[in-house]
């Protein structure tokens, strides 16, 4: 299957901006941004050098978006594989050049064209059909909810469990794995915000506040998936957002 | 475009510190005897600017709190970062290089790694696997939340 190196080139055009191109002129290769890798400090090889996964878009941008498979393949396996964009590297860039902001914008080339490596694409594909990146149901939501919170009467009897209440200062959101994994964590956050006497609500929609898009370098689903957050605390009028741990 | 949100968005370290702060949140001195260190998360810390709310939690329940070095707004990813931890394809070598962490943790002679994010919790959990650490890992609020007095305001 050959690549579609248009898409490429057009994706490759919507991120391209005065910073990219900037940062891509002035990285003087200097290496001092070793220093502040975890895989180069750990495994010391020239592919774990921070300015190492610039190479990929230079690439691409020399042959105007027309790679081989081949590249693509080595693209994906630098930009995703040996990178987890902690940005610790840009600290020790003598010019702050924020190298994960373009391994994420390289990223969205393999996004592009369906290169999103395996187990991001399918947390992905659950998070945008079922609304968590876990599949939960709204049914399961709502009894895992009300099953905790029982847990938690039992030491706090007053202890209460609002959900979608309007007006609140706060609405707390999760990571699915609260819901699913650890249904204990749900426990400490009910313990915590009744004993603080905190005027808070859960939500219905939208409680998922992980971001695969954001991950992978999806940026029409990282906003999907923000907007689903945004537009829960919009509807709920609340003064604040508390994200998942 | 950018767009302006008609609300804050805050982390649940910043809620309960804030909460702590204003003597609303009563959490047991010293509650933990045992040496436990933090795992300060990328996302929180060194791109959020949030150090103080964790060490101000901690130092409470904490009897022998012990910082990490490299750690604040030095800390090392704990490896599950930038969606690591949902690629298998790239396990091996997230292991590899959790290497710089582990000896950070090492060296802090704790017995307790504590996390305030969930990426964390399975970066750190893995870490502390691969490189035989003899440390248990725990979410921050479910550290506090044991350590929470309950019963009238004392």
């Amino acid at each position: 299957m050959a690549l579609d190196t248009i898409k490429i080139s057009e994706t490759l055009a919507a991120k391209w901006g005065a910073r990219l191109g900037m940062w891509l002129e002035i990285c003087a290769r200097c290496g001092l941004c070793a220093k502040g890798c975890h895989f180069f400090q750990s495994d010391p090889r020239p592919e774990h050098v921070p300015a190492y996964r610039l190479k990929p878009l230079r690439q691409v941008l020399a042959a105007k978006g027309n790679i081989s498979e081949a590249d693509m393949a080595a693209l994906v396996d630098t930009v995703y594989g040996t990178c987890t964009m902690c940005q610790r590297c840009t600290m020790y860039c003598p010019h702050g050049i924020n190298i994960a902001f373009m391994v994420r914008a390289t990223r969205a080339l393999a996004v592009s064209v369906g290169l999103t490596p395996k187990g991001l694409a399918s947390g992905l594909a659950n998070a945008l059909e079922m609304g968590n990146n876990l599949s939960i149901t709204a049914e399961e939501y709502q009894e895992t909810l009300d099953w905790q919170l029982e847990e938690v009467q039992e030491e706090m009897p007053e202890a209460a469990c609002p959900v979608d209440q309007e007006g609140v200062r706060s609405m707390v959101t999760f990571h699915p794995r609260d819901i699913k994994f650890y249904p204990g964590n749900l426990y400490s956050y009910l313990k915590l915000y009744n004993a603080m006497g905190e005027d808070f609500t859960f939500t219905s929609q939208g409680w998922d506040s992980t971001n695969i898009g954001l991950f992978a370098g999806d940026d029409a689903a990282a906003g999907t998936l923000a907007g689903r957050v945004v537009a829960a605390g919009e509807r709920l009028k609340v003064q604040r957002v508390v994200t998942a741990e | 475009m950018k767009r302006t949100l008609p609300f804050d968005v805050v982390s649940p370290m910043t809620v309960m510190a804030e909460a702590f702060r204003e003597g609303r949140l009563k959490l047991k001195k010293h509650h933990y005897t045992e040496p436990v260190t933090f795992q300060d998360s990328c996302n929180f810390v060194r791109n959020g600017g949030n150090f103080k709310d964790a060490r101000l939690l901690m130092g409470q329940v904490a009897g022998d709190f012990r910082e990490m070095h490299p750690g604040g707004v030095h800390t090392y990813c704990c490896g599950s970062g930038g969606g690591h931890g949902l690629m298998s394809e790239y396990k091996k070598l997230r292991l590899a290089t959790a290497k710089a962490k582990a000896e950070a943790i090492r060296r802090t002679g704790a017995k307790v790694v504590v996390v305030a994010c969930h990426n964390c919790e399975d970066g750190i959990r893995d870490c502390v696997k691969e490189y035989g650490l003899d440390c248990e890992v725990h979410l921050l609020s479910n550290y506090l939340a044991e350590a929470v007095e309950l019963g009238g305001a004392s």
